[in-house]
Parts: C-alpha cells; structure tokens; sequence
C-alpha cells in the first residue's frame, strides 16, 4: 500500500528506492541504443540517448537529495538491479534488442498514467524480480516522486529545515563533475534545492502536468518514445491537451525506423547462457559494469571526484557491449549474445 | 541583375568564426544582418554534419578538406595539391610552397581546426619598436585584453589561469576560463615528467622549460567560478559556464543533438572534423544569431565585387553570384544592400575580392604581408609506450620561448605537442600497418604485435615558426586564373625569410636536445608530399603549413602603410570592415584563431558606432 512518509527513515528508503529506479531504467534503455547498427535508425538512436543522459541526470539529482537528507545513495550489492525487474505497478524492465516490444516496455515505463503491460509469453524467458520500489505500489513514478516531495514538506514543517537537511554538503555532486548529459547536476541544501532536483526528475520524464513538454520545453521521454513508435515527430506548435488515458499522436516530419538493422540479441540473458569465449567477454562486461557502479557508490560517498574515471569505464562498458552484440550464440540460433547486466562482487 | 528588396543595416560576407561573431555581435544590437556564404550550408543541421562525417569515413586521405567535397562555385585548396602545378585552387608561383589550407563552407575553417587558442603576448604587439623587426600593432595587449576575454567566453575556452600566465600574459585578478584546462595527455605528462625545468639558453637568456596545458575551444569541466562579461550574462540567470553541444537548429523540443558533445570524448578526430561537435565550431555562434531573428544568411552565394561611390568612397553595394547547386555552371548577379558592409571572408579572400573591385588598396598593401606558421616537424620513437592516438590531437606545448630578446636575431617559435603519433608527417596509423604487411610481410598475431608496439611509442612535435610581414609574400588575381563561375583563383608569391629559417634551424637545435633527454630515436626524415623542405646552414628542415593566413590587409595606425585601423575600418572606406587574420600586422607565436575573435568583438563596437554615428 501507498504510505505517507512520516519519517527521515521513510524518506531516506524513498529516496534510496529513487536512485536504485533510476538506475534499473538505464541497462535496458542502453540494450535497445546499442543494439542499433550504424548507418540506420539515426533518428531512434538520438531520442534513446536523449532519454537514457536524463535518467543518468536522474540518479544523481535523487542521490543529491538523499546525501542532503543525511542517507547513503547505494548502487552496489543488493542494491543493483537483476534483470528483468519489477517497477512500480506491473511495469518490467527487460533487456531486449531494439524491437517493438521494447518499445512498449519504454513506453509503459515513461507513461504518464498507466495501464498494466504484460509482454507477450514468448518473451519472456526469466520471471521479473521486483525492486524494492515496486512494492511501495505506486501507480506511477511521477506519482512516487510526489510522495516524496509531500514527505520532505511534510517533515520540514515538522522538524525544520535544519533537522532535515543534516547531510554532508561534501557529497554533493555539482554541475561541475554533471555537466554533460541531460542537463546539469543541482546541489541540494534546502527544501527549495531539493525541490527543485525532485520536480526535474517529475518533469522530465512525464511532462508539466497535462503538457508534452517539460518546463525548459524539451519533450518528455513518454513522448520521445512514441515518436518513434509512430515513426514521426511531433510537430514543434502541436500541443494539444492531453486527457485522461489519451495521448495525442506525433503529427510531424516522418522519420524512418529499422527494426532490421539491429543485432539480435538474446532477450534477458545471463552468463549462464554463454559459453566459451562469451561467457569470458560477458564476465569481463559485468566486472566493468560492477566497478562502474563502484565507481559511482563511492563517489556518492565522499569522493565525487571519481565520477571523472567513471566516464572512461562507461566508454569501456559500450564497446565490451558491441563486442557481445556482435557475436552469434551458437546456443541459440538466431540470436546475438548481449550484455548481461549482473553486478558481481570486486575480489 | 537582380536586386533583393530588403535593404539590411549590415551586409557581411562570409559564414566563419569572424562573421559569425559580428552577426551575432550586431544581431543582439537589434540591427538586421545579410550574410553571404559562398559554399554550402551544409553542415549547419545535425543531419547534414553527420554526412560529411561520413563523406569523412569514406575517404581515403584522410586530409583537412576530406569531410567537405571540392565545390568548383566556391573552390578551396587542399593539401593534397600543395606541390602539384596544375593542381587545385591556388596558382602558387613560389618560389616556395604556401603550405596551408581553408575551406569555405558554412561554418568556414572552424569546422577542422584543432581548437587552440593562445593569446598573443604583449610583446608581440610591438617587436618593431621592441626587436627591430616586422611592424607595430595599434593596439596594445592590455586594450586588447577585455576583448580577449569575449572571445574566450564566445569560443568557450578551457584552461586553467595559473597556467597561463607566463611572458607578461596577464589577467585580472578574479579571472578564470569558462571551462577547466582539458587533462594532459599521459603522452604530455611522460614527457614533462623529463622535460620540465629543465633550462636552455637562447640568445644570452636562459629559459626553463615547461610542458603546459594548451588553452583550447573544447568542452571540458565547467568552471563554476567563471562570470560572464558585463552585458553578456545569461538570460537564465545561471550562473558559472554551460558547454556548448552540437548545433541542432530543429525547433525546440526536436533539437535533441544539443545534448551530444558537450563533453570531448577523446575521438582524436579534431582535424578534419569533431565527430560530436565537442570542439568549437563557428555554426555554434551562427545559430545563436539567427534564433535572433534578424540574421539572413544566403548560401551558394559568392561575392564577386564590392561597390562604391566613387566620390564619397562610401560602398553602396555587394554582387554576388548565386549558384544553384555546387558543381553547377549556373548563377546569377545579384546585389546586396545594407548601410555597412564587412569582408569576413577569410585573408585571401578578402584580398581578392579587394583587388578585383579595385578598392581600399592607396597603401599598396592589400594581398601582401601573407603569413602562416611554417611548422618545423619532429618525430621519433619513445623508448616506452605513450599512449599516442588519444584525446585531442594536442593538449600541451612548450610555450617558454615565445618571447625574448633573441627576437632581434631570428624568429620566435613555441612547441606544440602532438598526441596524434606520426599521423601528420607520415600518414600513421595507416602507413605503419601498409609498412608492416607490404615490406615486412607480417600478418596475424605478429602484425598486431609491431603495430601495437610502435603506435603506442610514436612521439611527433610541431615547432610553429613566426613569419613576419614582407611585401614579396602576397595575393594577387590574374585575369588568365579563374574558377568555375568567372571569379578570380587566388596567385601566390611565398618564400621563408632568413629570420624565419634561422628559428626553425634553432628549433631543429633544441629539437635534437629534447630527443636526447627523453631518449627518443629520432625518425625524422624525407617522407612525401604531405611534408615541404628547406635547407638553413646545410641542415634540411622538414615542415608543413599550420593554416593561419594571416597579413593581407594589415591594420595600421596611419593610412600610407596600412589598409585598415585598430577597428578594422578601412582607411578608405568608412562603411567598410574588413575582419579577419588579414587585418594582423603580426601573428608572434599564437595560433591566430582567437585573437581574430577578439578583433571581430571589437569591429562589431566599431560598427554599431558607425550605424549611431550616421543617425541610425
């Protein structure tokens, strides 16, 4: 059941769950980019980027909050996602080759109000493990973001600002180590900053209330990624309301969309389907990716200044992950191997 | 000949860094603007950049102009036709080869320059009074200086102060750059590890050493200190600098390449072309005029002949011929209007274009005083790997000796160091892997070995000579040289002064020094055509242009020796600025780029005097 928060403990899992969603929406969103081949999909491969920057964004506005309010942002050990994953209200998380069924995933996770979604039978090979936030039972994340943001008022009010805001200013990231990528980092020191980083995050995946743009005018990601459903754009003066359960649909410059020139991956694998040199290379992709989300734990720790290397292992990430995309996997003919996603212990 | 209806306060000519930067500069003064582009426009929309990174991939030479074709409505020199008679663009009648390039396309040079950008020292704005050689500025460094710091802003500059302040650079005391030096490459920090503080005496003064990050337009760590200049704050109130990223002129909310490239990913693709567009580009300030509103910018249209009231001297009007489509003989005259017109053309354009309308030359000096950096090349093997091939192609210099006494005695010179391997001289990594399977019949395992092994310890520097103004090195238009729609091919005269030999051979004297600390093999040698030659006391000097034209309408502070003043106003014309590297007496040691920005801040000053002067 929704609760009110009532407690800085409260808060704190919130926001805890915040960073860990923010995450687990990244891994997917990044099957789908790479799996694009070069020389197609031009237009696809910039909106999933643009979406994919303003989770990274996400997290480090919903980690900002967390460390101001005096709790430990966490990506590591039980804290990294397990593919495929639960969200809030049904939604999965899977790890699919760009398709239109993992355009209907993206769709259901960025959607303003939604429905349940059940991906067809034959795709799913793995049931979706839940993230701790999904048993909160928040009908959307914009939704659990609010919460949030009634719980600081809430507690504010209550408590005071000071006995609120008690964390370390240290661990704030700032627009200087954020600068690229979706927009630039908030240091949260108050109720108004935290505000502030907490309505972005609203904002920039769903929109002003009722409206396909955020506040500086970009679109939301729910409408970037019906643009390419629709395989059009929205036109730049079409802003007609949006009603309950309807969303208008893109009426702008066609753009073209491939669902052939993409590597086949395997849908949600697992080491444990590779063998041989592909169980090496996707053993080498999760000690990249475990020491990437290290790399970012401890910068939320104390060390921001580590979120410098970490640009060079995301960059080590990519290529050890077109490595995988680019190998057929004699077990299962017709499919690519992937990346895997599964974070493993340093040592 | 067609005449459009709209009359414009400026027309300018000419969509690179310096046009831009006054399109801007007038457009947010509320003055309507025409800009004429000779080549195309492609480049401006994300679209069309992407494919001239692939016309790029899909080269062969992987030279500057390879990402933008040849267009004979608008033709550009290129590299490969240095040294080739009959061949290209330019008629270089010698008797050495200019060896440098431009292209003209929207967006102009900026789209393959490396992205450096030194200010000049203080010195090198008076070595005549000061060394006896070359001419005065008009200007000083500290009036320069203000402007100096809109260019930094415009370009969006990454360096660090401390750093910077070295032979009389100064800045004011709460001064930083919009960005954060970019990190030094390893390659940069192995060889300071040997290098720095190290001393070497040159003409009677001894100078110590140091390997420096190199200020340059890249995006890189915003410094949340920087404060815009008065006037030019944001409009969001936000505060410290915002990385510029990719042009994207979609409407907003489409405009989803803005995100890419407001970070250098290291593509080591700088020259011919940023992949990303992290590197400054000039369509970045284009577009920011146009969402002004009041920027025209016709392209495929090439000015042909400025006019003028021969009584008043007052230019009345720009023929251009619009083309339809590059490589089609087809055009039409026709006339731009406005009330002050701006040659931004690039230095041997605007010459050109100056002598073929016969205008604004009593000095004699339009198209002479051609200057470049003769770049002494040095390259050699590192006893360890280094990690060439990555980052920005260059991310540090040795820029201790760009200033001394010994300028009475030969030219000035600093030190750029390369992270490019041998790729300039010789055409690595390709040549290696040609070299390895052709002549060492290597393959597989082995192959991977050698190539590996000597990539990774390929040292090369670039020693950026100073030139100085003579009036045999020169411009001129031929009536039997022409391109494709009846316009003038730029003829050149060009020769190496013994001022300038003298420093490159005392740059091949520390070049030797430098080798022999770091314990590097030197490799330089004889290697084809994309490298000149030349000879000073029995030594061959291997060399290549650096691409800054500069010189051929020199700013004075009288008329008779000069074509423009400390504005950049013609002498003769008083509704006539010609902008540009032309327009610099001298270059000293910096590569031009952003002082040429500075001088375009301070022409739009002069021109929007000039508008409020004349009633407007």
């Amino acid at each position: 059941m929704t609760t009110k928060i009532r407690t800085l403990e409260e808060l704190r899992e919130h926001l805890e769950d915040a960073v860990q969603l923010e995450l687990a929406v990244i891994p997917p969103y990044l099957c789908a980019l790479y799996t694009l081949q070069p020389g197609a999909n031009g237009e696809v491969s910039q909106i999933i980027r643009s979406v994919v920057v303003e989770e990274m964004l996400h997290m480090i506005l919903s980690a900002n909050v967390l460390n101001a309010v005096g709790g430990h942002p966490k990506v590591t050990g039980d804290f990294a996602p397990v593919y495929p994953a639960l969200l809030p209200d049904g939604v999965e998380a899977h790890l699919l080759p760009f398709n239109e069924a993992a355009l209907e995933t993206f769709l259901k996770i960025e959607e303003p109000s939604r429905p349940h979604v059940v991906l067809e039978a034959a795709l799913v090979r793995r049931a979706a493990r839940p993230l701790r936030v999904a048993l909160r039972k928040y009908p959307t994340i914009g939704e659990f973001y609010q919460a949030i943001i009634d719980g600081l008022e809430n507690l504010v009010a209550e408590l005071g600002e000071p006995a609120v805001f008690t964390g370390d200013p240290g661990l704030q990231i700032g627009p200087e180590l954020y600068y690229s990528s979706g927009g630039h980092a908030i240091v949260v020191h108050d109720l108004a900053t935290a505000r502030a980083a907490l309505e972005q995050v609203i904002d920039q995946g769903e929109g002003e209330t009722h409206s396909l743009y955020d506040g500086e005018g970009n679109l939301a990601h729910f409408f970037r990624y019906m643009e390419v459903k629709y395989q059009r754009r929205y036109r730049p003066d079409q802003r007609e309301a949006i009603r309950l359960g309807h969303f208008p649909e893109p009426d702008g410059e066609p753009f073209p969309v491939s669902y052939e020139a993409v590597y086949p991956m395997l849908p949600d694998p697992r080491t444990e389907d590779y063998e041989g040199e592909l169980r090496a290379a996707s053993e080498a992709f999760n000690v990249i990716y475990s020491r990437l989300l290290q790399e970012i734990e401890t910068a939320f720790s104390g060390e921001p200044d580590l979120l410098l290397p970490a640009v060079g292992t995301m960059f080590e990430l990519k290529y050890k992950a077109l490595e995988l995309m680019r190998a057929p996997l004699p077990s299962h003919p017709g499919y690519n191997a992937g990346p895997t996603f599964e974070f493993v212990s340093p040592g | 000949m067609e005449t459009p209806q709209q009359e414009f306060d400026v027309v300018i000519v000419g969509a690179g860094i310096a046009g831009a930067i006054v399109a801007r500069e007038l457009t947010r003064a509320g003055k309507s603007v025409l800009l004429l582009e000779a080549g195309v426009g492609t480049a401006r929309s994300w679209d069309g950049y992407l494919g001239h990174l692939n016309t790029f991939y899909e080269a062969l030479a992987k030279v500057p102009e390879s990402p933008y074709p040849f267009n004979p409505d608008a033709p550009q020199p290129d590299v490969l036709d240095i040294g080739q008679p009959n061949l290209g663009y330019f008629v270089q009648l010698g008797p050495v080869q200019y060896g440098s390039t431009y292209t003209r396309i929207g967006g102009g040079t900026t789209l393959h320059w490396l992205g450096t950008c030194l200010r000049m020292l203080p010195e090198d704005f008076a070595i005549r009074s000061r060394f006896g050689v070359g001419l005065d500025w008009p200007l000083t460094y500290d009036e320069l200086r203000p402007d100096y710091e809109l260019a930094e802003m415009e370009i969006g500059v990454a360096a660090d102060v401390e750093e910077q302040e070295y032979l009389g650079i100064t800045f004011p005391k709460d001064y930083v750059f919009p960005m954060h030096k970019i990190p030094q490459s390893f390659l940069d920090r192995t060889l300071a590890g040997t290098i720095d503080g190290r001393t070497v005496d040159m003409g009677g003064e001894r100078y110590t050493l140091n390997v420096r990050s190199t200020p340059q337009g890249r995006n890189a760590m915003p410094n949340a200190r920087y404060r815009h200049p008065p006037g030019y704050e944001p409009e969001n109130g936000v505060r410290g600098y915002r990385p510029v990223g990719a042009v994207d002129p979609r409407p907003h909310g489409q405009d989803l390449a803005k995100n890419i490239g407001e970070r250098c990913a290291g593509n080591s693709a700088c020259v011919p072309i940023c992949p990303i567009q992290a590197k400054y580009n000039a369509l970045k300030t284009l577009e920011k005029a146009e969402k002004s509103g009041r920027l025209s910018v016709l392209v495929q249209a090439v000015a042909s002949r400025i006019l003028a009231d021969p009584e008043t001297g007052r230019i009345t009007g720009i023929e251009y011929k619009a083309y339809e489509s590059p490589g089609s003989p087809a055009f039409t005259t026709r006339r731009a209007t406005g009330k002050s017109y701006v040659l931004a053309a690039h230095a041997v354009e605007n010459a050109k274009l100056l002598l073929a309308s016969r205008l604004a030359n009593g000095s004699g000096q339009v198209g002479r005083n051609l200057m470049d950096h003769p770049v002494l090349l040095k390259w050699g093997l590192h006893p360890e790997p280094l990690g060439a091939f990555r980052g920005p192609l260059s991310t540090s210099g040795i820029e201790d000796l760009r200033g001394g006494a010994y300028r009475r005695e030969h030219a000035a010179f600093r030190i750029e160091v390369g992270n490019d391997g041998w790729t300039w001289p010789m055409g690595s990594p390709y040549s290696d892997v040609a070299t390895a399977v052709e002549s060492m019949n290597l393959f597989g395992a082995g192959l991977r070995r050698y190539v590996a092994g000597v990539l990774q310890r390929q040292v090369r520097l670039g020693f950026l000579v100073e030139q100085l103004p003579e009036a045999a090195n020169r411009v001129t238009i031929d009536p039997q040289y022409l391109d494709a729609i009846g316009n003038y091919r730029p003829v050149i005269q060009y020769n190496l002064s013994d001022y300038t030999l003298a420093g490159m051979g005392a740059g091949q004297g520390l070049a030797g020094r430098l080798f022999q600390w770091l314990g590097v093999d030197d490799r330089t040698g004889v290697t084809g055509s994309l490298v000149s030659q030349s000879t000073w006391n029995g030594q061959t000097l291997l060399w290549g242009g650096a691409g800054h034209f500069a010189g051929t309408h020199v700013m004075g502070s009288a008329p008779g020796a000069s074509v423009v003043d400390s504005w950049q106003r013609s002498w003769e014309h008083s509704n006539l600025y010609l902008v540009g590297c032309g327009s610099m007496p001298t270059m000293g040691t910096s590569n031009p780029t952003l002082t040429l920005a500075a001088l375009a801040f301070r022409a739009s000053r002069g021109i929007l005097r000039d508008l409020r002067s004349d009633g407007q």
